[in-house]
């Protein structure tokens, strides 16, 4: 079990932003949707160590990893993206890239070329020597991508990976990202854009107010009455 | 009325979020702004406020050509007021500090503001019970109500109010449409968008549907409360084949 | 080590015009106390042109790499300083060792102030200064055949300006390597990510208490070395000069203005102002407030970036300089 949450809590002051989610990331590309604020981007904080949950645990190959700091569920091989992609705009692309293995005790030549290797993976090899800060959006998204990867993390958790990016970099993540589960690396992967998710995703969990609601397949998460419910709003009582 | 004719806008050069965006907003009613994520619903409101740049099209508003206008030239020159989705209220002024500063364009007329301020407590009497308690100590919903309060000081025609619910509780939602609701009543045209569908079409009065930074639809909210269930069905389905 | 300086000093035409200014200067500065009659360019003068620019290239190692501002930065030159004169004269350890003696207590001091980087910006900067005052006031009330006291201790018979000038020229030395070392190593390189975007280093596995910490000892070493070697070269220490706040504002001045997180920068500010700052004080003597807080405005409106910093954002080509100076003249002009 790559991941597992059991009974994973977060509160805000009196808002209660994720509620008692229990799920698993084993083997399989994950998607997860749901409407504004149903807590899934929080969720994803919870487990890579941006928040520390106020209840439940997490688990990775079932070693607890609640709560512990960022840099130490990274190092454990628990990778992420942001919806808004943290570079290091002064560095160019290829130190970028190079950054996390920077502390390893690896050859600084292996490093580089490691990094170089997933630069071109991404397509943006043609910008290696640029200032990150130049970069357009999307290609600081792939930059992201491909920086995350250098650890070989045997998980990684994506939000919104496709907002607000051109169809060849969407192609190309996603062609990257099939590529990579063949190769063992699970995802679990945020979106609204719920095309994109239903066709890469093995499996979709529906987050509504907080709570996982529904977990099937993507055939069925479509048609799932509760969904429709979610994203209609409810009434207001 | 407010009109819209082949509106193009975005926040970055080159990239338009509205897509060529036609509408006519009707005044003295709600008119409820839906779609999927990244239709482009907050930035229809943004563009016409002033907070996104026009790249093509025009905003007319009873002969007034809005896009010459600044943020702060709308709420005063124009009469329209915006309650922002994020949470805008300052938490470590009192409610009376956060209403005082509401009325900085009328400040200079101490008997209006005073006025203003008085109705909107007539109007919410929670906000009258916490005039002295700093503003981060209220409720989601009271916040919520307090930015709405707050707009309404400069006797705006027009709100924009982006998400009223986001983030509250069912029953904290309730108090905020209710003061929507009332806007209506003094002929406050308000401009509403949500993510909440079921919501927008029971207090709305005129449903506009978004899609990928366009208008594809505008019904009256009477005619589509038995079709929105199929529309959000619609939103969520896969177009095309599953791979 | 020798062969990677030599690899990039010879890499550009940059750095090879640099590298060979850098050892022209290093020959003038290595027979500097024999010249005689120059104006102005005294062996004294020459000792504290390398005293200002090592500080500003060591506070600029915590400063310009990682962001925080260390107001306390004097608390190491005084621990630096104490720990010289007492283990010269408590413990008769040559005078070599004692500079070294003063390093270590700048080194130790740094570790004690290491807890307050869990705070931001102006938090740190202020607990900081508070944390370098508190030291100096305790001093006071410490024994007096220990310290001195409020009085200070004396070190005449230490007195050897021919020695503490040749003792700074090889921290100066060092520090300016370690500089150049940091710009291109991996520390460097994790300190430019960690002040870039510190969550996009944490997701990268990176340690940012722990990396930061290598260089804010780093930079309290060197602080505790150059007050050693200044007690080395006045023969005095007492608290109040000893924890003056200048050494921390002058030297961070002189980062700014000359463009942090560089090494030519700390070099050119700190080189071009104390070399104004001598001039200015020959005919007023209070003139150097007056001189710091004029190059205040100077950066803040005018060179946000630093000399270098400004040069090297318009690409340090001859057009890039003209244009610079233009837009240098509209802005003061306006």
């Amino acid at each position: 079990m790559t991941i597992r949450t059991e009974n994973l809590t977060k509160r805000f002051g009196g808002l209660t932003a994720v509620d008692q989610v229990s799920l698993e990331v084993n083997d399989e590309i994950v998607g997860l949707m749901g409407p504004n604020g149903s807590g899934k981007s929080t969720f994803v904080n919870c487990i890579t160590g941006v928040h520390a949950p106020s209840a439940g645990h997490v688990y990775h190959h079932e070693e607890e990893i609640t709560g512990a700091k960022m840099y130490e569920i990274a190092q454990q091989g628990v990778a992420r993206t942001f919806q808004t992609p943290h570079i290091f705009g002064s560095l160019s692309v290829h130190e970028n890239v190079m950054v996390p293995l920077l502390n390893t005790s690896r050859d600084r030549a292996e490093i580089e070329a490691l990094a170089a290797e997933y630069i071109e993976l991404v397509g943006l090899d043609h910008l290696i020597e640029e200032e990150a800060q130049s970069l357009s959006g999307g290609q600081k998204k792939l930059l992201e991508f491909a920086r995350c990867l250098m650890r070989d993390p045997d998980v990684v958790f994506m939000d919104e990976p496709f907002a607000g990016v051109h169809a060849e970099i969407k192609t190309t993540m996603n062609d990257r990202i099939e590529a990579l589960r063949e190769d063992g690396t699970d995802f679990l992967i945020v979106s609204h854009e719920v095309n994109s998710l239903y066709d890469i995703s093995d499996r979709i969990n529906v987050f509504d107010q907080g709570r996982l609601i529904v977990s099937d397949t993507p055939e069925r998460v479509q048609d799932h009455e509760r969904v429709v419910e979610a994203y209609l709003g409810g009434a207001t009582e | 009325m407010i009109e819209l004719d082949g509106l193009r806008a975005g926040y970055v050069k080159g990239i338009d979020v509205l897509d060529g965006v036609t509408a006519t907003f009707e005044s003295d009613r709600i008119s409820s702004i839906v779609g999927p994520n990244g239709a482009g619903k907050s930035t229809l409101l943004k563009t016409i406020y002033g907070f996104a740049d026009v790249n093509e099209g025009t905003i007319t508003y009873d002969g007034y050509d809005l896009t010459e206008y600044s943020p702060s030239e709308m709420l005063r020159d124009v009469g329209i007021a915006y309650v922002p989705q994020e949470r805008s209220v300052f938490p470590e002024l009192s409610v009376h500090e956060n209403l005082k500063l509401g009325a900085w364009t009328i400040r200079g007329d101490e008997t209006r503001t005073e006025a203003a301020i008085e109705s909107v407590y007539g109007q919410f009497p929670a906000l009258d019970e916490k005039r002295h308690a700093r503003a981060g100590t209220l409720s989601g919903g009271q916040q919520r109500m307090l930015e709405i309060g707050r707009s309404l000081l400069t006797d705006p025609d027009i709100v924009f109010v982006d998400e009223p619910s986001a983030g509250l509780a069912p029953d904290l939602s309730e108090n905020v449409y209710d003061s929507i609701d009332r806007l209506r009543e003094q002929s406050v045209t308000v401009l509403l968008v949500d993510q909440n569908i079921r919501a927008a079409v029971e207090y709305g009065d005129d449903l506009f549907i978004m899609e990928q930074g366009q208008v594809v639809a505008n019904e009256p909210t009477d005619d589509m409360t038995d079709e929105v269930e199929d529309l959000v069905s619609e939103w969520i389905s896969a177009k095309g084949e599953i791979a | 080590m020798a062969n990677w300086l030599v690899g990039a000093a010879l890499e550009s035409t940059r750095n090879r015009v640099l590298s060979v200014l850098a050892v022209l200067t290093l020959l003038v500065l290595l027979i500097g106390p024999f010249f005689r009659g120059i104006p102005i360019i005294s062996q004294s003068f020459l000792f504290y042109l390398m005293f200002w620019t090592g500080l500003a290239l060591a506070i600029n190692v915590v400063f310009g790499f990682t962001g925080y501002i260390p107001f306390g930065y004097f608390a190491f030159y005084g621990v630096g300083s104490y720990g010289f004169a007492m283990s010269y004269l408590h413990l008769n350890v040559p005078l070599p060792v004692a500079v070294l003696v003063g390093g270590a207590f700048g080194l130790v001091t740094g570790v004690v102030f290491l807890p307050m980087f869990r705070l931001e910006g102006i938090y740190f900067a202020i607990a900081n200064f508070a944390g370098a005052y508190a030291i100096r006031i305790a001093i006071n009330l410490t024994p007096d055949d220990l310290t001195g006291g409020a009085t200070g201790l004396e070190l005449a018979s230490a007195y050897a300006p021919l020695q503490s000038y040749y003792a700074v020229l090889v921290v100066t030395v060092g520090v300016v390597l370690v500089t150049a070392w940091l710009l291109r190593s991996r520390l460097g390189v994790m300190l430019m990510a960690i002040r870039d975007d510190p969550i996009a280093a944490e997701t990268s596995g990176i340690n940012r208490g722990r990396i930061r910490s290598y260089a804010w000892l780093l930079s309290t070493v060197f602080a505790g070395l150059y007050g050693a070697i200044d007690a080395w070269n006045t023969a005095i220490v007492d608290p109040a000069s000893s924890f003056d706040v200048l050494l921390s504002v002058k030297p961070l001045l002189y980062a700014i203005f000359g463009g942090p997180g560089t090494l030519l920068g700390p070099v050119l500010g700190a080189g071009s102002l104390y070399f104004v700052d001598t001039l200015i004080w020959r005919a007023l003597p209070l003139g150097s407030y007056l001189l710091t807080g004029l190059v205040l405005m100077l950066v803040v409106l005018v060179l946000p970036r630093g000399i270098i910093g400004e040069l090297e954002y318009r690409k340090l080509s001859l057009s890039g300089v003209a244009d610079g100076l233009a837009e240098f003249w509209n802005r003061v002009v306006s």
